[in-house]
């Protein structure tokens, strides 16, 4: 098995509820080809850096999972035939994972990775980037 | 002894003219050598814009003082972000 993420980015329009049913159906496909998900996180909507079909905003969807090769391909064709995906992008991030010790080992899914759009405080000066202030206006 | 002697008046040049050895301010540190939990990750634009130039250009590690194995990680999360539109590929022109 091995392990992968897949970030993908839906149009500001579909409602919240349809974007939760559709984050399922994905994890659903995931589950019925032998694969296991890790994690799916709703990053939710956030400004993006340019233009994308017209929009300046975006929601984005985190999903981590194990599978094969043949999941990925079947994941990215489901996201690649539907009209509300805008951008996805699926990552590597282990080539072989023993399936029972992965799914034992709670990774730490912080959230700090995944900074908010809005409603948090800004992060720890230093670290603030000069242009952090487009990102979420 | 021909060569021994100079060698020595070649060290001494050095130290006497100062020209080869420029001093700097600080040193750079790279940053995620510095601090191992930090990774580059297309996930976490916010840390990557701190690589960035204004205009969305990827900062050279001679000037960010990234060391080679990090830079390249960096670069290739820098490209993934701005696949996903976390990051500009261009902003705004001169």
């Amino acid at each position: 098995m091995k392990e992968y993420e897949t970030l993908y980015l839906l149009s500001p329009d579909l409602p919240p509820e349809k974007a939760e049913e559709f984050s399922h159906k994905i994890s659903e496909l995931v589950k019925s080809h032998q694969g296991q998900v890790l994690t799916s996180f709703n990053w939710g909507k956030r400004r993006l850096a340019y233009r994308v079909g017209k929009s300046n905003q975006g929601v984005y969807i985190y999903l981590n999972y194990l599978g094969q090769g043949n999941l990925v391909a079947e994941v990215e064709r489901v996201l690649k035939y539907d009209d509300n995906v805008l951008k996805f992008l699926t990552v590597k991030l282990d080539d072989e994972v023993n399936v029972d010790e992965r799914l034992t080992q709670k990774r730490e899914f912080t959230l700090t990775s995944l900074d908010e759009p809005s409603d948090r405080p800004p992060a720890p000066a230093g670290q603030e980037p000069h242009r952090s202030q487009d990102y979420h206006r | 002894m021909e060569r021994h002697r100079d060698r020595d008046r070649d060290r001494d040049r050095d130290d006497r003219g100062g020209m080869k050895r420029r001093s700097f301010g600080r040193r750079k540190a790279c940053r995620f050598c510095t601090d191992k939990e930090v990774k580059a990750d297309f996930k976490n634009p916010r840390l990557l814009s701190y690589f960035i130039t204004e205009r969305g250009r990827i900062i050279p590690r001679r000037i960010s003082g990234t060391c080679a194995l990090h830079q390249r990680d960096l670069t290739t999360a820098v490209k993934q972000a701005r696949i996903m539109a976390l990051l500009p590929f261009a902003s705004t022109q001169r």
